[in-house]
C-alpha cells in the first residue's frame, strides 16, 4: 500500500505516501526480551513479515542504543517482565524521550497488566506467544502515528495540500496541521503567531505532566517551559485548544470505533484513574455497538461468553492513549479487530486424524511401531526413562553443532519417575544392550557422505549408489556409549564410526538389496532390512525392467514431493498412509500395496 | 526402498506430532514454528529448541535449588524463573508445560509450599518427556532429510555389479 489517505480524521486535503513503496517492509523493529528463546521466534517471524529486526535481550542495552541513534527504530517490542528493568519503565521512557510506539509482549495476560500498558502508554499489548499474523499489523501502530505528525515521520513524504477550512472544523486538530500553515489559525487572534513546535509541544505537555493534568494553569507552564517569547495567554490558548483536542478525541473513539488519533507523548498527562462518571457513557457505547454488527464489534457480553477473546484479543488495533477514560477501555474490548477475527484462536488440543492412537494406547506400547534402531525387540517395554545414566541423551544438545552441555539426568531429580509411567519408546534413549547387536552389520556401514549430510537442511544429494545399503545413518549402538562417555557432538560419533566402517560402505547400490525374483516383494520393515544384510529380501529398483523402473521413479519423486509438501497431517492421511496402525506390518502391507498398485497401473 | 524410506519417515514424524498433539503436550505454535522453516534457516527449529531445552534446563534447577534448602522462599524469584519458563513455553509451544507453570503460579501465590513443589515435579517430569519426544521427532527429521538428498542414478548408466 503506497498511499494512505488521512482525510477525515486530521485536514481536509492531505496526502502523504510512504516513501518506501513496499511498505510496511522494511520497517525497523527494536525487540527486546531477556528470554532468548521467545526473543529467537520473535526475530524469525519479524523476518518471514520482511521487517528489519534489531533483537537485545538487555533493556539498558535497547535505551542505550535507542538514545544513540533515535532515528533508526520505527517501533519497539518489549516484553514486560525483565530482570533489569522493568519493561514498563522502559515504555515510558522511550515514549518521554523519543516518540516510538511501543509494544508490550507479556505471557500474562491479566486485566491489571494490560491496563497497567495502557496508562504507560503502550501502543498495543500482545500476549505470548505471538502470532505471525499479530506481527503482521503492527505498522499500523507506526502509520498512526506519522498520519498524525507527517512533518516528524521518518517513512513518510507528506504531501500536503491545504485547503482553506472554517474555522471551527480546524478547532483541536492536529497542531502540526496549524504549524505548517499558521495564517490561517483562526483560534488564536494575536498578529504575529505564536509558531508551536513539535518540540515546543512536547515541552509542553512535558510541562503539563509535571502540573498534574488537572491542575496545569497556564502560568506554572510558563514558567516551567521557560521558552523565550512564551507568554500565558498563548499557553492558555494551546492548553484549550490541548484539552478540546483530547475531548474531540474521546468522541471520536466512541463515535468510530476504530480510530483514536494518539500521539506517543500525550499520554503521559492524564496519569490520573478514570472517574467513575464517566460509566454513564457505556450505555451509548454498547448502543452504538449493538447497531454495527458490520463492523465487527463484538459486544461486551459476548466476550463473557467467551473469554478467550477477552484475553486473547491483546487489545489490538486502534489502541487509545492513556489519557482517556474507562470508558474507552470498554470500547476497546468490546469490539474484534478484523485481524482477530481472522486469527486462529487457539485451538485445543488436535486429534489430528480421525484413527489418531488413543491417549492409552501410547502406554502399552509408545510408538507401537519400531523405531529406529529397535526394530528387533518390540517386546521391551521397559520404560528406560529412569533407567537412563546420563539421561536425554547430551547428543541432543549438540544437535546443531553446538559444544555439548551437562545432561539433565532425570535419575537425580525425579525420583518419581525412576519406573516412569511413560515408558519411552525403548528404542530412543538409554538403550541397553541386546536390541543392537543385530544392527551391528547393518549400522555400522555408515557411509562417509554422512558426515557432511549430517544436519538437516545441509544435506547435498549424493549418488545413491554412495550412500546408502539400506540402512540408516544414525548409529545408535556409538550414541550410547558416547553418552555413556559423556562426550560431546554427536556429530563427532558419526564420524569416527564412519571412519571405521566405510570401506564396507563403498559400492554399488546392490549390495544387499537384491531380490530373487520381482514379485512378490516382501513388507518393507525394518527386520526386513536387517534380514537383508544376508541378500534375503527387500527390493531393489534396478531389477525392475526399464520402463517400470522410470515410472516407478516418477511416481516416487511425485510422491516424494507431494509427501514433502504436506505438512497437516490430517492431509498425509488422506494421501494414503494409512490412519497410523500400531502394527507396523500392516503399515508396511499398506504402503507396500499402494506402491505396486502404482507400479503395475503405470507399466 | 530409500524414497519410501522418506516418504515412511515423514509419516512417523507426523504420527509423531499427531501424538503429542492429541495428549496435549505440544500445540499449534509449534506447527507455526515449522512453518517459519525455510531456505535462509533450514535449522530454526532445532535450533530454537535446542536453546529452549538449555534455557528451560537452566531455569528448572535454580527452581528446584530455590525449593530445596529454605524454610521460606523467595517468591519473587520462583514468580520471575517460572515468568521466563512460561514465555519460551509458550513461544515453543510446550503446551502442557505451561500448563503445569500456571498450576504453579498460583500455587506459589498462594503460599502453597506443598503445591509448589508438587508443580516442581511434575515440571520437571513433563521437561523430560518432551524433551525426549522432540529427539527423536529431530531425529527422524534428520533422517528424513538424508533420505530425501538422495538422488538415484539413471539407471540406464549403472556402474555394474
Amino acid at each position: 500500500m503506497s498511499e494512505n489517505n488521512i482525510n477525515e480524521n486530521v485536514a481536509g486535503d492531505s496526502i502523504l505516501v510512504p516513501e518506501n513503496p513496499k511498505f510496511p517492509e522494511g520497517l525497523r523493529v527494536l525487540a527486546v526480551d531477556d528470554d532468548p528463546v521467545s526473543l529467537k521466534t520473535l526475530e524469525v517471524m519479524l523476518e518471514k513479515c520482511k521487517y528489519q529486526v534489531t533483537s537485545l535481550t538487555n533493556a539498558t542495552e535497547a535505551l542505550e542504543l535507542l538514545r544513540k541513534s533515535r532515528e533508526n527504530q520505527d517501533i519497539v517490542l518489549t516484553d514486560v517482565r525483565m530482570p533489569d528493568m522493568d519493561g514498563f519503565e522502559l515504555l515510558k521512557m522511550v515514549g518521554l524521550e523519543m516518540d516510538i510506539p511501543v509494544i508490550m509482549m507479556s505471557v500474562d495476560d491479566s486485566t491489571e497488566n494490560v491496563m497497567k500498558g495502557v496508562k504507560h502508554g503502550a501502543r498495543d499489548y500482545l500476549v505470548k506467544p505471538v502470532r505471525i499474523l499479530e506481527l503482521k499489523n503492527i505498522w499500523q501502530h507506526v502509520m498512526r502515528k506519522t498520519v498524525l505528525n507527517p512533518e516528524k515521520s521518518s517513512l513518510m513524504t507528506p504531501e500536503i495540500v491545504m485547503g482553506d477550512l472554517p474555522l471551527k472544523k480546524r478547532r483541536g486538530k492536529d497542531k502540526e496541521q496549524e504549524d505548517a500553515n499558521p495564517l490561517s489559525d483562526g483560534a488564536s487572534t494575536k498578529k504575529q503567531r505564536f509558531a508551536w513546535t513539535k518540540d515546543l509541544h512536547k515541552k509542553f505537555v512535558d510541562a503539563v505532566h509535571q502540573l498534574d493534568a488537572n491542575k496545569a494553569v497556564p502560568k506554572q507552564i510558563v514558567e516551567l517551559m521557560n521558552h523565550p517569547g512564551l507568554t500565558r495567554e498563548i499557553v492558555a490558548s494551546h492548553l484549550q485548544k490541548y484539552r478540546n483536542y483530547l475531548r474531540r478525541q474521546q468522541e471520536e473513539v466512541e463515535a468510530h470505533s476504530y480510530n483514536a488519533g494518539q500521539r506517543g507523548y500525550e499520554v503521559f498527562l492524564n496519569p490520573t484513574p478514570p472517574s467513575y462518571s464517566d460509566y454513564k457513557i457505556l450505555p451509548i457505547l454498547r448502543e452504538a455497538n449493538n447497531g454495527n454488527s458490520g463492523s465487527g464489534i463484538m459486544p461486551f457480553h459476548e466476550h463473557l461468553s467467551k473469554p478467550d477473546t477477552l484475553s486473547n484479543s491483546g487489545l489490538n488495533g486502534a489502541f487509545v492513549n492513556g489519557s482517556l477514560n474507562q470508558q474507552v477501555l470498554w470500547s476497546h474490548q468490546n469490539y474484534n479487530s478484523p485481524q482477530m477475527s481472522n486469527q486462529v484462536q487457539a485451538p485445543k488440543p488436535i486429534s489430528v486424524l480421525g484413527n489418531a492412537p488413543l491417549a492409552q494406547s501410547w502406554v502399552a506400547n509408545p510408538s507401537g511401531r519400531m523405531m529406529i534402531g529397535d526394530y528387533v525387540d518390540m517386546s521391551q517395554q521397559t520404560p528406560n526413562f529412569g533407567a537412563v545414566q546420563s539421561g536425554p541423551p547430551r547428543g541432543f544438545a549438540n544437535y546443531a553443532g553446538q559444544s555439548s552441555h551437562a545432561g539433565f539426568s532425570p535419575g537425580n531429580k525425579l525420583p518419581a519417575t525412576e519406573q516412569a509411567s511413560h515408558p519411552c519408546p525403548p528404542g530412543v534413549f538409554g538403550r541397553v544392550g541386546t536390541p543392537y547387536q543385530i544392527l551391528e552389520g547393518a549400522s555400522n556401514q555408515i557411509n562417509q557422505s554422512l558426515q557432511h549430510n549430517a544436519l538437516p537442511g545441509q544435506h547435498d544429494g549424493r549418488v545413491a549408489s554412495n550412500v546408502f545399503n539400506g540402512v540408516y545413518p544414525v548409529d545408535f549402538q556409538a550414541t550410547d556409549q558416547a553418552r555413556a562417555n559423556g562426550q560431546g557432538a554427536y556429530m563427532q560419533l558419526l564420524t569416527e564410526n564412519m571412519d571405521n566402517n566405510h570401506h564396507n560402505s563403498l559400492g554399488s547400490i546392490n549390495d544387499n538389496l537384491s531380490i530373487e525374483g520381482k514379485q512378490p516383494r516382501p513388507p518393507l520393515s525394518f527386520a526386513n532390512f536387517a534380514a537383508g544384510q544376508s541378500g534375503k529380501s527387500s527390493f531393489s529398483p534396478s531389477k525392475l525392467s526399464p520402463t517400470e523402473h522410470a515410472s516407478y521413479y516418477a511416481l516416487l519423486g511425485k510422491k516424494m514431493e507431494e509427501s514433502y509438501r504436506l505438512l497437516s497431517m490430517g492431509e498425509l492421511v488422506s494421501s494414503g498412509c494409512r490412519e497410523y496402525p500400531t502394527d507396523i506390518q500392516a503399515m508396511d502391507v499398506g504402503i507396500q500395496s499402494k506402491w505396486s498398485g502404482y507400479v503395475h497401473a503405470n507399466s | 526402498m530409500l524414497g519410501l524410506q522418506s516418504y515412511r519417515l515423514l509419516a512417523e514424524m507426523n504420527r509423531l506430532l499427531a501424538l503429542l498433539f492429541h495428549q496435549g503436550v505440544l500445540d499449534e505454535q509449534f506447527l507455526q514454528l515449522l512453518q517459519l522453516r525455510d531456505e535462509s534457516s533450514p535449522n530454526f527449529v532445532s535450533e530454537v529448541v535446542n536453546m529452549y531445552f538449555n534455557e528451560s534446563e537452566k531455569l528448572l534447577r535454580s527452581l528446584r535449588a530455590l525449593s530445596v534448602d529454605r524454610q521460606h522462599w523467595e517468591y519473587t524469584k520462583v514468580g520471575l524463573h517460572l515468568n521466563q519458563l512460561m514465555g519460551s513455553s509458550s513461544s515453543i509451544g510446550a503446551n502442557r508445560i505451561r500448563n503445569v507453570c500456571i498450576a504453579f503460579r498460583a500455587a506459589s501465590e498462594q503460599n502453597n509450599r506443598p503445591g509448589c513443589l508438587r508443580a516442581l515435579d511434575v515440571l520437571e517430569h513433563e521437561f523430560c518427556y518432551l524433551k525426549n519426544k522432540l529427539h527423536e521427532f529431530f531425529l527422524i527429521e534428520q533422517q528424513r532429510v538424508l533420505a530425501a538428498g538422495i538422488r538415484y542414478p539413471d539407471p540406464m548408466q549403472q556402474h555394474p555389479n
